[in-house]
């Protein structure tokens, strides 16, 4: 086999040799089970026999599907609020970082980013303490001595969802802040050392100096974030077993997909559900990658 | 003098938010020495005796074989962190020092895999490893986990970044393009440390699919245990549950913990560039 490797035999190949493997796998599974998929979303949901082909009507089905645009709306509700408070978070978190003592700075990152290593079944399990009926941590810390009626978060349709939020939030503010610590640290001293010289206070600083230079990361943490809300089934697949919570208020696409393959309907429209999250999936992350050409531009115009 | 008084403030309220952050898991750790009754009772903090039994019924395989388990969680996700960051390591190689005509076109490829993550065509791989005959074996979970557009996308840049002239003398030495991909390694060491970890994590965390492809007991990854456990009732002592979470953190914490200072290096000179 090693002669094989060898560039001399097979001079230009050695390549090939080293982007095979990658590519090979990606397509077998990737690229396949992708298009198995697509062939799959546009056949009948006949579970033993022959499926027929019936071209585009899972997708047509679900347009007057109200559960799927629950589900659509849902999972938006859900990414733009983890992601707008995680990152918000995870701001003030790398901020703080910076400021406080460097001996103290590496064991407080590290413990914040401890429950992005909880894997999210155990996660889940754990803010069953935090949810739990009247006597959860939320309620008896934070709700109740606010003076608000108590929420029972698993159960009532107004809340579901936001016991999602917190759950994700948790796990991912730590990471996050991290990732922007190493940016906010990698910004040049000479550019904020300017500003402050010029008299910029601390959200001029933010705004104009800081938010540029950091761009770049931010753009990734959120397309990161978003990403992985789009793909969530894990956290509530656990807090609700599977189903979508009470009156579907916690249903999530992916949870529909698995639960319209395995539980529902069939392997067609599990497949359609599947595919449809990929458009709204770019259409967001389309949005995202043009906010920080818009608040360029709309800089340079000045 | 003001200063100093700020970063004390701000460092006792991070570790006020550090305390929140952990206090889910300090409880998981105490729940593991908890009755059922204490354990849904959260004004109990400390256990009323500490009961070590739960962790003697965990290992004794009553509800779910947990070292099997446990074994096949890191066996997973060992293959899937070393495997995904060594493809993605040699893809992105020849993709960041080449000038290929293929280049965009691979690479666009690759923020299609980023785009289409495998969560959402997990029915339809499911169906397909099935085919292939690896239904019910590890092999089925890990091959499809070794396929990360995120790490080509990575490395790619990762490796546009290495001096040309180092590669350039290497292959004017006649040197193979594998042999000069393993001289490159302990250049990229702290990026191939931090993308194996982040992907060892992300394996050990993935539901969907070993869910759908680990069938028997014996194969199950420990979360796909631990979940089903927890599906099957609440009468069970929830505190072996407990003492499995806490048992299955400490190989993520040991990595972690491992991989902290090279993810911090590799993040830092990432984001300068």
């Amino acid at each position: 086999m090693l002669p094989l490797l060898n560039d001399k035999a097979w001079p230009g190949w050695g390549r090939v040799w080293l982007l095979a493997p990658f590519f090979i796998l990606l397509s077998l599974f990737w690229l396949t089970p992708l298009g198995k998929g697509v062939l799959l979303s546009l056949e009948s949901d006949t579970l033993f026999g022959e499926s027929t082909f019936v071209g585009w009507q899972h997708y047509r089905d679900l347009l007057s599907d109200s559960r799927y645009w629950r589900a659509v709306l849902n999972t938006f509700l859900f990414t733009v609020s983890t992601v707008s408070l995680t990152i918000t978070l995870a701001l003030v978190f790398a901020h703080s970082l910076l400021r406080c003592n460097r001996r103290i700075q590496g064991p407080l990152a590290f413990g914040l980013m401890i429950p992005g290593l909880c894997p999210p079944t155990v996660l889940a399990l754990l803010f069953l303490l935090v949810f739990h009926g009247k006597e959860g941590l939320l309620n008896r810390w934070v709700v109740d001595p606010l003076g608000f009626e108590t929420i029972n978060w698993l159960s009532d349709p107004d809340f579901i969802l936001s016991a999602v939020v917190i759950q994700a939030i948790w796990r991912w503010t730590g990471f996050m802040a991290f990732f922007l610590l190493c940016a906010l640290n990698a910004r040049s001293q000479e550019i904020l050392d300017a500003a402050k010289i010029d008299g910029a206070g601390f959200w001029t600083r933010f705004v104009h100096v800081t938010l540029p230079l950091i761009a770049p990361t931010l753009t990734f943490c959120l397309i990161y974030l978003i990403i992985d809300c789009f793909a969530q089934f894990a956290g509530s697949y656990v807090l609700f077993g599977g189903s979508g919570g009470m009156n579907d208020a916690g249903l999530l696409l992916v949870t529909y997909a698995y639960q319209k393959a395995f539980i529902g309907a069939g392997f067609g429209s599990g497949a359609a559900v599947s595919l449809s999250i990929v458009p709204w999936l770019a259409g967001m992350l389309v949005l995202v990658a043009m906010v920080p050409r818009f608040i360029w531009k709309e800089g340079s115009n000045r | 003098m003001s200063r100093k008084i700020v970063s004390i403030i701000v460092g006792c309220l991070l570790a006020l938010s550090t305390i929140v952050f952990l206090y889910p898991l300090f409880w998981m750790i105490l729940g593991s020495f908890k009755s059922n009754a204490e354990i849904f009772n959260t004004r109990i903090f400390w256990p009323r005796e500490w009961a070590g039994q739960y962790y003697g019924i965990l290992f004794s395989n009553e509800y779910f074989p947990f070292i099997r388990s446990m074994a096949n969680s890191i066996a997973v996700s060992l293959t899937q962190g070393v495997g995904a960051t060594l493809l993605a390591a040699m893809a992105g190689f020849v993709i960041g020092s080449y000038r290929l005509r293929a280049r965009n076109g691979l690479l666009g490829l690759g923020v299609l895999v980023v785009l289409i993550p495998a969560q959402m065509v997990a029915l339809p791989l499911f169906i397909w490893v099935n085919f292939l005959g690896l239904f019910d074996s590890l092999l089925g979970v890990a091959l499809p986990g070794m396929v990360s557009g995120l790490g080509l996308l990575f490395f790619a840049r990762v490796y546009s970044q290495v001096p040309r002239d180092l590669l350039d003398v290497a292959r004017m030495e006649g040197a193979s393009e594998f042999r000069i991909f393993l001289l490159t390694l302990p250049l990229v060491r702290p990026f191939l440390i931090a993308f194996g970890f982040a992907h060892f994590v992300l394996s050990w965390h993935a539901h969907i699919i070993p869910m759908l492809v680990l069938n028997s007991e014996e194969t199950r990854t420990l979360p796909i245990s631990l979940a089903a456990l927890y599906g099957s009732s609440l009468n069970s002592p929830q505190a072996v549950l407990m003492a499995g979470s806490a048992l299955g953190m400490l190989p993520l914490v040991a990595v972690f913990a491992f991989a902290y200072p090279q993810l911090k290096s590799a993040l830092q000179e990432f984001v300068a560039q």
